[in-house]
């Protein structure tokens, strides 16, 4: 502090509105901004010059030009990038800060013009004049004003967020002047109309400009009020609904009633609990229920978790029953249940016994393969009930989407899980049994492979750890015990094979037929139908009748069906007469309920020309007997094949028509010039496509038939592939071919030599009235045809009858 | 750079004086001419009632007694004065300039009924506190419409 304090003398407030400003000036160049006198505006200072500007203007008169450029992106702003009219301002307050950027609080004080700047480095400098309102009180004037103030006013009321002082300042500014600046300061309008109002000196058209302002932005204000107003009317709505439905939780809680949601939750938390999931699964439950616990539950995954959970608990997962291994209760229950099928019964009684040494061993999976309604489906029934054991069965017939077996992933819409795991649901039981249906029609498209799960369903090794794509979480399956049926085994993909154990079911006779229709068809029926024993009764050659000439079938459905009809008759009866009278079908009255014979016996079909052989086929549903008919005329060699015939079957035609050709001169056809004859080769029905090379044998036949003119045994069927050497390949189906010649009243049948083991397994019952011949070369199969004597007298070369068995 | 920046540091500082000035621009009394430039600063300023007074209490330390004028003029109070800026020093730069130097005028509102004549005016340790009597009786409850 010096020693002598200069008095600086006071200077006098000054007179006139405005006061003095220095002519010269620091110049603040403003990007955007725009500065009115009276106003108090906040700056940052950031560019260097300005900077500097602002501290020289400190060290003098603290008085500095706010000058708005032309553009706010320019940099360094040169004399042609600012404006002409600006406003001096009085630096009120100044900070710095540590990166050197100021911040400042100016006040403008009077309009100016820059007349010329003076300087540029390091700072701008300008030669100033202050510019002073032109006033003319007019009639518009003041119109003007008012409009103005009122205008004002109400887009104020159309803001939000207006501070009071606002609207009372804005109220009481006497000054028009003063009043446009200020509007003009405080609504939002851009730089370039800003600097209009500041550059308008004359007060009238400043406040006409601004009138022009204040109608837009009304316009834009009331706009944005309509749009905030519509988005609040629906935000309101959910809040309603939302409000109602805290209410009606409250109103249940009152009654007492807990919400329905903690209600569930409670539940699924005690299932968890009890039911004895692995520890996988509860971990797994643990976690959904907990998610499920802070959902609403009006959010579309509060079901889907809680049907995941619902999945989840209500699998058996302790729960099973203890297996009856009881032997004789076995055999006892089947019994009960089926008549004939001794093979097969005896299989399973060995399948339990071993089972009862053994607990543990893995047993194999028994395979059904049979045509429909020989009971496969009711001998699981049977065998789970002599067991002990719950039933379950799925079908596989058309299943294509390896998801069936699997399960989709929750994620997706409508998830459920696989079949298996809800067969073991339906069940109820850990280890039930369940029975897979028709796996023989498993598909396989791009969606997956189906057999591929399947495999790992069955395998005894993997089983016990069976993850469901839904559940997410391992299932033991090992203790399931699954049983397979099929119609026929080749659609069968062999990794699958493999595992099975197959057990063929062929089919009954027509004595078998009588006696399941005695015991179990016909009681059922009358059952079925309201009826007691008493009212209706069949003789037996009824019975017989109605199975050989009303149905064709390896099994019993239609039999079954049959039957039905004529309860269904009876029933009608009595239920229009109203008085039960007993009645006892008999062949003669059979016509009377089930109309007239359906079915005739295809032996009676046959001719007695030449090139007609008989054939054994083995289909899906049974085996059958087919006719191979073949016819010369003259031609050119060729040799037609209808009867809509697969690849296999035609080469196998071709193979006999090569065979007889070749060995023509020994079969005593020398004479026959082949190359001027057609041979035309037809196998009924045309409708019904076959394949197969079983037929070879009775090709052969039909065509030496054919061309020796001699018409084959009309009671011999025949079946067996041909190789080009003659020799007689072994086929499959022996049971079900012999059963339907024997159906089909055929008394002789001719097998490949190699067959010969396979008869074993051929029921006595079956065999009873068929002749068996075995072949091994085509010339056996001529030789029971034709008589060995016909060939011979036909031939000088004599074949030894060796390998010529007769076996009854 | 003068870029205005919504910051409440600005805003509120800005808004806020710029009230007031006009608040006190009304006030004034015609005849009156206010001061430049900027209208000077502002010092900070208290008003309160005891039993038996309206006090101002005004913080203007720096400033020389002699250049304080005080004046009542119908209801109110105007306190207008110079605060010298000091060159003692040569500066050569300025970091944070606060402070308001040159001249300053505040009016207050005083509806009271006081009595104008034998107000007290006390300056010391940089107040200034300038008493004004009820005329009589206690002080008038000032309606807030």
């Amino acid at each position: 502090m010096p020693e002598e304090q200069k008095k600086t003398p006071v200077p006098e407030p000054p007179e006139d509105g405005v006061g003095e400003i220095p002519s010269r000036m620091p110049v603040l160049p403003l990007r955007d901004a725009t500065a009115f006198p009276e106003m108090v505006v906040p700056l940052v200072v950031g560019r260097q010059k300005s900077i500097t500007a602002v501290d020289a203007a400190l060290l003098q008169d603290k008085v500095i030009a706010l000058v708005t450029q032309k553009l706010p992106e320019t940099e360094d702003p040169k004399p042609s990038d600012l404006r002409a009219m600006g406003t001096a301002g009085a630096i009120l307050k100044m900070f710095k800060f540590p990166d050197n950027s100021t911040r400042i609080l100016v006040q403008g004080v009077t309009r100016i013009k820059v007349k010329e700047i003076v300087q540029t480095d390091p700072y701008i400098m300008a030669e100033v004049e202050a510019v002073e309102d032109i006033l003319n009180e007019t009639k518009e004037f003041s119109a003007l004003v008012k409009q103005v103030g009122e205008q004002f006013q109400h887009l104020l009321s159309s803001l939000p967020n207006v501070p009071e002082e606002v609207k009372i300042t804005a109220m009481n500014i006497s000054e028009a002047g003063k009043l446009a600046d200020f509007i003009a300061a405080n609504i939002n309008l851009d730089t370039d109309d800003r600097q209009k109002v500041l550059a308008t000196v004359d007060i009238t058209e400043r406040l006409r400009l601004l009138l022009d302002f204040l109608n837009k932005e009304i316009e834009v204000a009331e706009l944005g009020n309509e749009i905030q107003s519509r988005v609040r009317e629906r935000m309101e709505k959910g809040q309603r609904e939302y409000y109602l439905r805290e209410q009606l939780k409250a109103i249940q809680q009152e009654l007492g009633e807990e919400d329905g949601k903690s209600i569930e939750i409670e539940e699924l938390r005690q299932k968890i609990e009890e039911r004895g999931l692995s520890e996988e699964a509860k971990k797994e439950a643990e976690k959904e229920l907990t998610r499920l616990e802070r959902m609403s539950p009006m959010s579309a995954e509060f079901s889907v978790i809680l049907s995941y959970l619902d999945w989840l608990t209500g699998l058996p997962w302790q729960e099973e029953t203890e297996d009856l291994l009881d032997v004789v209760q076995v055999r006892k229950v089947l019994d009960r249940d089926h008549w004939g099928l001794d093979k097969i019964k005896d299989r399973i009684v060995e399948y339990v016994a071993v089972r009862k040494l053994n607990p543990d061993r893995k047993g194999p999976i028994l395979c059904f393969v049979g045509p429909p309604g020989v009971g496969k489906t009711s001998l699981g029934h049977s065998i789970a009930e002599s067991m002990g054991r719950r039933f379950s069965r799925m079908s596989l017939g058309g299943v294509r989407d390896e998801a069936e077996i699997r399960g989709h992933r929750r994620t997706y819409v409508g998830a459920l899980p696989g079949k298996i795991v809800q067969a073991i649901s339906r069940a109820g039981t850990r280890n039930p049994l369940i029975m897979l249906d028709e796996v023989d029609k498993l598909g396989a498209d791009f969606r997956g492979d189906p057999s591929s799960a399947l495999l790992e369903v069955l395998d005894p090794e993997q089983n016990n750890q069976f993850v469901d794509h839904y559940l997410a979480v391992a299932f033991d399956l090992s203790r399931v015990m699954f049983i397979v049926t099929a119609n026929i085994l080749d659609t069968i993909p062999p990794a699958l094979r493999d595992r099975l154990e197959i057990i063929r079911l062929p089919g009954y006779s027509v004595a078998e037929k009588v006696e399941i229709a005695r015991r179990h068809l016909i009681p059922n029926q009358i059952s079925e139908h309201g009826l007691k024993k008493q009212d209706l009764t069949f003789t037996k050659d009824a019975v017989r009748r109605i199975a050989t000439e009303y149905t064709s079938e390896a099994g019993v459905r239609n039999l079954e069906r049959e039957i039905g009809a004529v309860c269904r008759k009876v029933a009608v009866e009595i239920s229009k007469s109203g008085r039960r009278r007993k009645v006892k079908v008999a062949p003669k009255t059979l016509p009377d309920f089930l109309g007239s014979q359906k079915v005739f016996s295809q032996t009676a079909e046959r001719t007695s020309l030449p090139g007609v052989s008989v054939g054994l086929a083995w289909t899906a549903a049974g085996g059958e007997i087919l006719f191979i008919e073949a016819t010369r005329m003259p031609g050119k060699g060729a040799l037609t094949l209808t009867g809509q015939l697969g690849d296999v079957m035609r080469e196998s035609v071709m193979t006999a028509h090569s065979l007889i050709r070749s060995h023509a001169e020994e079969l005593g056809l020398g004479d026959v010039d082949f190359s001027k004859e057609d041979v035309h080769v037809h196998v009924p029905a045309g409708a019904v496509p076959k394949d197969g090379p079983s037929a070879g044998t009775a090709v052969y036949t039909a065509l030496v038939s054919l061309y020796l003119g001699v018409p084959a045994r009309s009671d011999t069927a025949m079946t067996g592939e041909i190789t080009l050497r003659g020799k007689v390949l072994p086929i499959g189906g022996v049971k079900e071919k012999v059963l339907a010649a024997k159906r089909a009243g055929i008394k002789r049948v001719i097998l490949p030599e190699l067959n010969s083991s396979d008869l074993e397994e051929v029921s006595p019952e079956h065999r009873e009235g068929v002749e068996i011949h075995f072949a091994k070369t085509v010339d056996d199969v001529a030789g029971y045809i034709f008589g060995p004597g016909t060939l011979k007298r036909r031939r000088g070369r004599a074949r030894s009858g060796k390998s010529a068995r007769t076996r009854k | 750079m003068g870029r205005r920046r919504k910051d409440l540091f600005g805003e509120i500082a800005g808004v806020h004086a710029e009230m007031q000035r006009m608040l006190e621009d009304m006030m004034r009394p015609p005849g009156k001419r206010p001061l430049v430039p900027g209208r000077g600063w502002q010092p900070a300023t208290d008003v309160y009632r005891t039993p038996e007074h309206v006090v101002v209490r005004m913080e203007i330390a720096g400033v020389d007694k002699e250049n304080i004028k005080v004046q009542f003029h119908q209801g109110h109070l105007i306190i207008q004065g110079f605060r010298i800026e000091d060159p003692g020093e040569e500066k050569v730069s300025i970091q944070q300039y606060e402070i308001g130097y040159g001249h300053f005028e505040r009016i207050v509102n005083i509806p009271d009924d006081i009595d104008a004549d034998s107000t007290e005016q006390v300056y010391e340790g940089g107040f200034l506190v300038v008493r004004l009597p009820f005329r009589d009786g206690g002080p008038k409850t000032i309606e807030i419409k």
